[in-house]
């Protein structure tokens, strides 16, 4: 017999197609592990069983029907409570959102639902996106340490079993920190190919909707129901017509770039073996390791900050002035700061990215992909502050989970965390790809070909 | 270009600045702004490096399949 728990959302919905799972035993499953975990873990801002169970039952009687939607009917999955979804609130993890409700449902919920999935709650972010912790979530594998954030509750939510994959969202780090941490695949896919509208926004120019899943698979299947051009976000790009996941490409010839600057510098040992060894396995399988030299690496951070504390001060300009006690302290301070950042600081980080952009894309005409650590450490304990490194040097925990995956929202390059190995303390471990604009499918391939167990020599 | 990191400004000032922009800002929260605004400022000076000539113009459209592409 089946036990729902130890499927992939792939394997699931092949079940679900064969009419050897029922959509209710998944929901069921789900709500049990949510009762199981929720008051230690605290994923769901808002679990919503009883529509839960109607869409299961609807979704059943639709496949019975031979009304099948394709890989996402009847599989249960949670959204980071940032997406709007109509007559329900948008809390944002914020008491400055009191009241909420959304009056329709973002690009994003309605891909969904036409897909046939079962929105199962929406799950808990750092307030508004603008944290890497979610401190109000705590991590499925060991509770005394943080989810990472935003994206927090999804990822934990996915990580105990409460949904099958869930959704995100990342400006600098959201999806793939977490995911990272909780040990689970997560994908930012290029900027532009997922719509935003409906989707609380922290930074236009930097903010990208995502899927986070088990496996690399998983992600793909959830992207390419959510992928697609909407004219109502305004960044918004047609994917590719030869956009798609080939599961049976390998990397035979592909050009990996290793990094020799920046990705290795104040990270953990452990993390950067686990790099190392993640690229011997793709050279086992044909890829060719390329070391390369990470251009402008000392101005990836400066213009990170300067787009995503100018923007997020704009996006809340009204709201701080009127209710600046509701907003957490941390979250509070930096967009009172950002409301007195100076209007050439954004222009020089605009213009920066135009340089960084560029240099990138020349990176790019040597490397298919590039790999490197997604995050420097594993997941710290609830209240860490800071990590040390080996030089002695310190840096606080937000700063060291955002370094390396904000250079691809400063580029919007595509780039997927893929757990692979653990920490001497059994914590997973992520490893990042990243590629070239709109080579999406590419970033996932190399994905896949991480996840493959290792041959035995 | 050389990078220029002024001084950081007085509580007083960061208050007053807050003040004519709108913001209302508690005395005691304003040497803490203060000194964010400082940090943030400092780390975004240091584009000031950049070769940020008329041929780098900001990116008001961005486009990640245009920004990408090698010239």
């Amino acid at each position: 017999m089946l036990n729902p728990l130890n499927l992939t959302l792939a394997q699931a919905s092949a079940a679900i197609a064969a009419r050897e799972l029922s959509p209710v035993e998944l929901v069921d499953v789900a709500v049990e592990r949510i009762g199981a975990r929720e008051s230690e873990i605290n994923a769901f801002v808002s679990v919503w069983e009883e529509t839960a169970r109607e869409q299961a039952l609807e979704a059943e009687r639709d496949i019975q029907h031979g009304r099948y939607r394709g890989p996402l009917h009847g599989i249960p999955i949670a959204l980071k409570d940032l997406f709007d979804v109509a007559d329900q609130p948008t809390t944002a993890s914020s008491r400055v959102r009191d009241g909420h409700r959304a009056e329709a449902n973002s690009a994003v919920t309605d891909a969904l639902l036409r897909g046939g999935a079962i929105l199962l709650g929406k799950t808990h972010l750092h307030e508004f996106a603008f944290g890497l912790t979610t401190p109000q979530t705590r991590n499925p594998l060991d509770p005394q340490r943080t989810s990472g954030g935003s994206s927090g509750g999804s990822a934990a939510a996915v990580a105990y079993g409460g949904a099958w994959a869930a959704m995100g969202t990342d400006t600098g780090g959201s999806i793939r920190v977490p995911a990272a941490l909780c040990g689970l695949v997560g994908f930012k896919p290029t900027y532009g190919l997922v719509s935003r509208h409906g989707t609380t926004p922290l930074a236009w120019s930097l903010d990208h909707a995502g899927p986070m899943a088990r496996t690399v698979e998983d992600v793909g299947l959830l992207l390419q129901a959510v992928m697609g051009f909407d004219a109502r976000d305004p960044a918004s790009r047609t994917p590719p017509a030869s956009f798609g996941t080939n599961a049976e490409s390998g990397v035979q010839g592909l050009r990996v770039g290793i990094p020799r600057n920046y990705y290795f510098d104040h990270v953990a040992e452990p993390v950067a073996a686990a790099v190392r060894r993640a690229a011997a396995h793709l050279e086992q399988q044909g890829a060719v390791l390329v070391e390369v030299d990470i251009p402008l690496a000392d101005y990836l951070i400066p213009t990170q900050w300067g787009l995503m504390v100018a923007e997020a001060a704009s996006v809340h300009a009204k709201d701080i002035r009127q209710s600046a006690s509701l907003y957490g302290d941390d979250v509070r301070t930096l967009l009172e700061a950002g409301q007195l950042l100076p209007a050439g600081d954004y222009l020089k980080a605009q213009r920066a990215r135009h340089l960084i952009a560029q240099r990138w894309g020349f990176l790019f005409a040597e490397v298919d992909v590039l790999l490197a650590p997604t995050v420097p450490q594993t997941a710290a304990r609830i209240e860490q502050e800071t990590f040390t490194w080996e030089d002695g040097s310190q840096e606080s925990v937000a700063e060291a989970y955002v370094r390396l995956c904000a250079p691809a929202n400063v580029t919007g390059l595509p780039a997927l965390t893929v757990p692979f190995g653990k920490d001497h303390q059994g914590l997973p471990i992520g490893v990042q790809i990243m590629g070239k604009a709109f080579d999406d499918a590419k970033v996932l391939q190399v994905g896949r070909a991480i996840e493959r167990p290792l041959s035995i020599a | 270009m050389t990078v220029q990191n002024p001084p950081p400004m007085s509580a007083e000032e960061t208050q007053a600045l807050a003040t004519s922009l709108g913001l209302p800002l508690a005395s005691e929260r304003a040497p803490l702004i203060a000194g964010v605004l400082h940090h943030i400022h400092t780390v975004i000076a240091r584009l000031d490096e950049l070769p940020n000539d008329e041929s780098y113009p900001p990116s008001f459209a961005f486009d990640a399949s245009q920004e990408n592409n090698p010239c």
